[in-house]
């Protein structure tokens, strides 16, 4: 009885017309009884042929010589690596420590140039501002929101429910907002207020 | 006659005699002339096999050296039961397969893809004409090609097995699956090289 590997050998020497009977015979003896090699066909063990003559790679010159280095560093003495382990833990943690400062230095800078009031922005606005902007009421800011005074000079082009005359410094409502009460303007702003539109 | 104490000419000769197990076995007494037969013996062999797994020379290195020295630490758990063969390509299949999934180098390294390293690595061949030898390297490259594009199960089992040459029998134990599984694998990953590679001319295939 041949194996499977066999078979396959000789299967290429079948097609290969270079089989002896008693070949042929074992080979068709194996073929009925394994079913791993009974759709084996010719054509098919020309691939095992192309990949057994792919070129073969080899390690660089001087292999030899870096496994020697790498089984020597492997046993340095138990102090040393134990140095090296220690060197590493405090430069990961060192690195960690100044990333953090950085970070924190970094968030008090950004944090300390914001204005005093809460600025509706579309990153900063919650839920209740967009409500109260869609609704119109106060201009979308909250009751409880505070306004810093120069918000009108700086926000001119996004003013909620107006706009600023800038040669007059007056402040004009705008038509589809003149349903808004005067009362429910931000009182910082109402000063501001010079005339609604009919 | 003690292992440690014999003659290093008279043990380089005799240690190319000795089977791999005779060497391990050797090593495992402390006998490090037979760690080195043993890594002369592999080198290539496990280089060519991490080589065309990864796709990646530089790699192959690294997870070649790192199989000798986990053999060299844990010689200790080798056991006759097995060959050593198929325990060293378990080693190596392992990690291979590790770094696979850690950097993921598979979907940026294409076996094909034959950088200015891996020229470093080809054998020399001057033997031919140029005109035979680019298209030969063409359909070389084909070849490696398709290999990287086949499924990870029936890549390893072909290239165990057609490109290393081992028995179904070590690649069912370094694989750890049935014989049968091994043999299917093998005639599948075939089939799909022959679907893919009818491109290359038949009387080339046909030789």
């Amino acid at each position: 009885m041949i194996s499977c590997e066999d078979f396959e050998r000789y299967l290429l020497q079948l097609h290969q017309g270079r089989l002896t009977e008693e070949l042929k015979a074992a080979l068709e003896e194996h073929r009925k009884i394994c079913h791993c090699c009974e759709d084996l066909t010719p054509e098919l063990l020309k691939i095992r042929q192309r990949l057994l003559s792919l070129v073969r790679l080899e390690p660089r010159p001087g292999f030899e010589m870096r496994l020697v280095q790498k089984l020597q560093g492997m046993s340095q003495p138990l102090g040393s690596r134990n140095r090296t382990w220690e060197r590493r833990w405090v430069a990961n943690w060192l690195a960690f420590g100044v990333g953090a400062v950085a970070t924190v230095m970094i968030g008090f800078l950004i944090f300390s140039h914001q204005p005093a009031g809460n600025v509706n922005t579309s990153t900063s606005m919650t839920a209740e501002n967009k409500e109260a902007m869609n609704t119109g009421v106060n201009g979308g800011l909250l009751p409880q929101q505070q306004v810093s005074p120069d918000l009108l000079t700086r926000n001119r082009e996004n003013l909620p429910f107006g706009s600023l005359d800038d040669s007059t410094g007056e402040f004009h409502l705008t038509a589809d907002r003149d349903t808004v009460p005067v009362n429910q303007i931000p009182p910082e702003w109402q000063g501001q207020v010079v005339s609604q539109p009919k | 006659m003690s292992i440690k104490n014999r003659n290093s000419a008279e043990n380089a000769t005799s240690l190319k005699d000795w089977t791999d197990e005779d060497l391990i076995f050797s090593f495992q007494q402390g006998d490090v002339e037979a760690f080195n037969e043993i890594v002369n013996r592999y080198k290539n062999p496990l280089f060519n096999f991490v080589s065309r797994l990864l796709g990646d020379p530089m790699f192959s290195e690294d997870i070649v050296q790192e199989t000798f020295v986990r053999v060299y630490r844990n010689k200790h758990r080798y056991h006759r039961i097995a060959k050593f063969s198929t325990w060293i390509y378990t080693i190596a299949s392992n990690l291979a397969k590790t770094e696979l999934r850690r950097k993921k180098i598979k979907q940026f390294f294409s076996i094909s893809s034959k950088g200015t390293e891996e020229k470093d690595y080809d054998l020399p061949d001057r033997s031919h004409d140029i005109e035979r030898d680019v298209d030969r390297s063409m359909k070389q490259h084909a070849v490696l090609k398709e290999i990287d594009r086949l499924p990870s199960p029936f890549k390893e089992a072909v290239i165990l097995r057609d490109i290393q040459d081992l028995s179904y029998e070590e690649i069912s134990g370094i694989l750890d699956v049935p014989l049968g599984t091994v043999k299917s694998r093998v005639n599948r990953g075939r089939a799909r090289l022959q679907r893919r590679l009818r491109f290359i001319g038949r009387e080339e295939m046909n030789d």
